[in-house]
């Protein structure tokens, strides 16, 4: 029973192929201009690496933003479902999963089963998301690959008042005229995105297991942030950043049988 | 070119004829082309039940109210504008004090919503026009009243001669009709009160309140009467009344007949016309009764047939949304498979109708429209959560209109209450009822989707 799950987020599109209940390949790429391309070459891209082409995927469940463009797909399922059934896979203690994608971010409390309990999101606003590390990144002129690593050598924080992208990013240009260094604006931005995060999952309320996905999740200095924010530890999947298409792969498998 | 669009509105075609001069010089005026009537076609077959009579009657007379409108200088001597929240009896007292050919009553703000919002989507520039001309944008004013003063300035609506508003829930209507007066000289008549209960006094009603609002009220006549040059009527008065009560009497029958029904038995989006019919002078009374109950006979009729447009045994949900310009949104919740029980709730339900019958109607206006949002926060939340128990619902979607004083206040507390009171998942969805601008459907669609999800595993672990 081979099936795949397709996350076509705003920043990245990603395929999951999972064979009798193990994850067979993965690919990751960035979403581009077109969601129905992504999904195309990125499914291409996992297929290759399985050795498999398309009749062999039994069914194919879509999520992320552009999961209704997704025109090869059996089914769309919702982002959130399908991050909750993915982390319940990877670590079934998990109650709540923080998710920090490129353009959202969301907190959804998960059952022992992987279903939903609550859920609360924000897409509306670029703080807290993937999209202000990018920015601040940019305004700083490093790589934002850097980021998690050199804020973790920060000595004094800096307080990075401003939760709105554009007014944070001319804050940045004054704290630097002011000779703070890079490090500690750096954790600055980096606790400003917690915080966002960690006020907005309030409503939905932090158990453990804590586990953070997403892009984002890769940053190491925005886990410490948050980990600090919530008081409790959190686990990062080997690969946060597929969790998404995984927990699709997972649903489908559950459609598959239906459908035998 | 706009045959079809009217017979889907119940225009017969000797109306049409009749009509042809005033509806094409109409939508001249309203810039309407022959891709807004394609378009205004396509979503009503999209949106709502339009096979049903009930529905077209309904639309019809939000159409004729369009023209009407855009027509109201010329046609008539004197005009009076109003728009929620403002009572409909007073307004109506006021209307049926005059003759037609003397006096045109409108709300301009949602016959626009329902028309040239709703049918054609066609708003964005009347609001465009509203924020350049005193309501500028980033300032949380309403849509509503952008979109009414974007289409005087813009020439497609005259100025009135009187403005008719109620600000006692809202600083909106008393703000924007402020600008009115002051930049353009239309005179206002404000009918205010004090809304100041401590939480603990629901249900009761302050009676300082309602005197004050009385005293008010009889301002806001007299000032009629100065302006339009008419006398009040008492038969006015308890033709207002009467009529007004066998309207919402019946709607809340249709409303009770809906939310019980499993399947539920048509969209809550074909309920919308008849629902801000109860705010709407129109000169109309019997088209609009007879509308409705044409439209409770065919609700009944496939609840009969066990006609559904949602499947049978679907998760029930309370939904707080009665929004006129954009019904994908409520259409969204039905198809991802949720039962709206109840969407409609303040102003009728049968709770509060029961705790207030029918009073002098004066002391009416003082508790408001809506009975429970002028009162007090404390009022909407147990107005929600009694809605939740008496249609039994599995979940509720609370509505988070921006830029709207009344509803955003207890969003959040509602949440918590009714998650505790009935232990039953609430979501929170952000929004905007009268301007599509401030979201998209991705956004909404997602959380709806998974909220849907979350309510069927819910609802199938508890039937195991």
């Amino acid at each position: 029973m081979i099936t795949a799950g397709v996350d076509v987020g705003a920043a990245t599109a990603k395929t999951v192929i999972v064979a009798d209940g193990s994850i067979l390949s993965y690919a990751v790429m960035p979403t581009g201009d077109s969601v129905a391309r992504a999904a195309e070459k990125v499914t291409g891209a996992a297929l290759k690496q399985a050795r498999l082409s398309m009749p062999d995927l039994g069914f194919i469940i879509s999520t992320g933003y552009g999961r209704n463009a997704v025109a090869f797909a059996h089914k769309a399922v919702t982002e959130i479902i399908c991050h909750a059934k993915g982390v319940n896979f990877l670590i079934p203690a998990a109650r709540t999963v923080i998710d920090i994608g490129g353009q959202d971010s969301k907190v959804i409390g998960v059952r022992e089963d992987g279903t939903v309990s609550d859920f609360v999101m924000n897409d509306k606003c670029a703080a807290g998301t993937g999209r202000f590390l990018e920015v601040m990144a940019a305004v700083l002129g490093l790589d934002i690959g850097e980021m998690g690593p050199m804020s973790l050598t920060s000595k004094e924080p800096c307080n990075i008042s401003s939760t709105c992208t554009i007014f944070a990013e001319t804050e940045m240009v004054s704290l630097r005229a002011d000779g703070r260094t890079r490090e500690d604006i750096v954790a600055g931005i980096h606790r400003a995105v917690a915080s966002r995060v960690v006020v907005m999952g309030r409503t939905v309320g932090y158990r453990q297991q804590v586990v953070f996905t997403g892009g984002v999740a890769k940053n190491l200095g925005v886990k410490h942030s948050l980990e600090v924010g919530i008081g409790l530890p959190i686990l990062i999947p080997e690969e946060p950043q597929i969790v998404g298409a995984l927990g699709g792969a997972l649903l489908a498998i559950r459609e598959l049988s239906i459908l035998r | 070119m706009y045959t079809e669009l009217l017979k889907l509105c119940s225009f017969e075609p000797d109306e049409i004829e009749r009509e042809r001069p005033r509806i094409e010089k109409a939508f001249r005026i309203l810039g309407i082309e022959e891709e807004d009537i394609k378009r205004g076609e396509q979503r009503l077959q999209q949106y709502l039940d339009i096979e049903l009579l009930g529905v077209r009657r309904f639309l019809g007379i939000w159409m004729r109210e369009l023209v009407n409108l855009v027509l109201a200088r010329e046609e008539h001597e004197k005009i009076v504008y109003s728009d929620f929240p403002m009572e409909l009896r007073p307004l109506m007292s006021m209307m049926l004090s005059t003759d037609e050919k003397k006096a045109y009553f409108a709300t301009p703000g949602q016959i626009l919503n329902m028309t040239m919002g709703q049918i054609f989507d066609k708003l964005t520039p009347f609001l465009v026009a509203g924020e350049e001309n005193g309501l500028p944008p980033g300032g949380a004013h309403c849509a509503l009243y952008q979109t009414r003063l974007g289409a005087m300035v813009k020439g497609i609506i005259p100025f009135p001669d009187l403005s008719v508003i109620a600000s006692y829930h809202c600083d909106q209507p008393a703000e924007a009709e402020q600008l009115l007066h002051e930049v353009y000289g239309v005179p206002v008549a404000y009918l205010d009160s004090c809304p100041d209960p401590n939480w603990g006094d629901w249900p009761k009603f302050n009676d300082y309140r309602v005197r004050y609002c009385g005293s008010q009220a009889r301002k806001m006549f007299q000032m009629f009467e100065e302006v339009v040059g008419c006398k009040m009527t008492d038969e006015a008065k308890r033709t207002a009344n009467r009529s007004n009560a066998i309207f919402r009497l019946k709607f809340q029958q249709l409303v009770e007949l809906m939310g019980h029904a499993d399947p539920q038995p048509i969209s809550q989006t074909s309920l919308v016309h008849a629902f801000f019919l109860n705010s709407m002078p129109t000169r109309d009374i019997a088209g609009k009764q007879e509308a409705l109950e044409i439209l409770c006979g065919e609700v009944e009729e496939r609840v009969n047939q066990g006609k559904g447009v949602v499947e049978k045994g679907a998760p029930g949900v309370f939904v707080t949304a009665t929004i006129s310009v954009d019904p994908s949104i409520t259409r969204m919740i039905e198809q991802a498979g949720l039962a709206i029980r109840i969407q409609i709730p303040n102003w009728l339900s049968p709770w509060v109708m029961a705790r207030h019958p029918y009073r002098e109607w004066a002391d009416m206006i003082g508790v408001g429209p809506c009975l429970d949002i002028p009162h007090s926060c404390q009022a909407h939340v147990a107005i929600n959560l009694e809605n939740c128990k008496a249609f039994n619902v599995d979940g509720a979607i609370n509505f988070y209109p921006y830029s709207c004083r009344e509803w955003v206040p207890t969003v959040m507390i509602t949440k918590k209450t009714i998650e505790k009171e009935l232990g039953i998942p609430v979501l929170v969805l952000e929004g905007d009822c009268y301007d599509t601008r401030n979201y998209s459907a991705g956004q909404l669609r997602t959380r709806v989707e998974t909220f849907a999800e979350l309510l069927r595993a819910t609802k199938a672990a508890k039937a195991a």
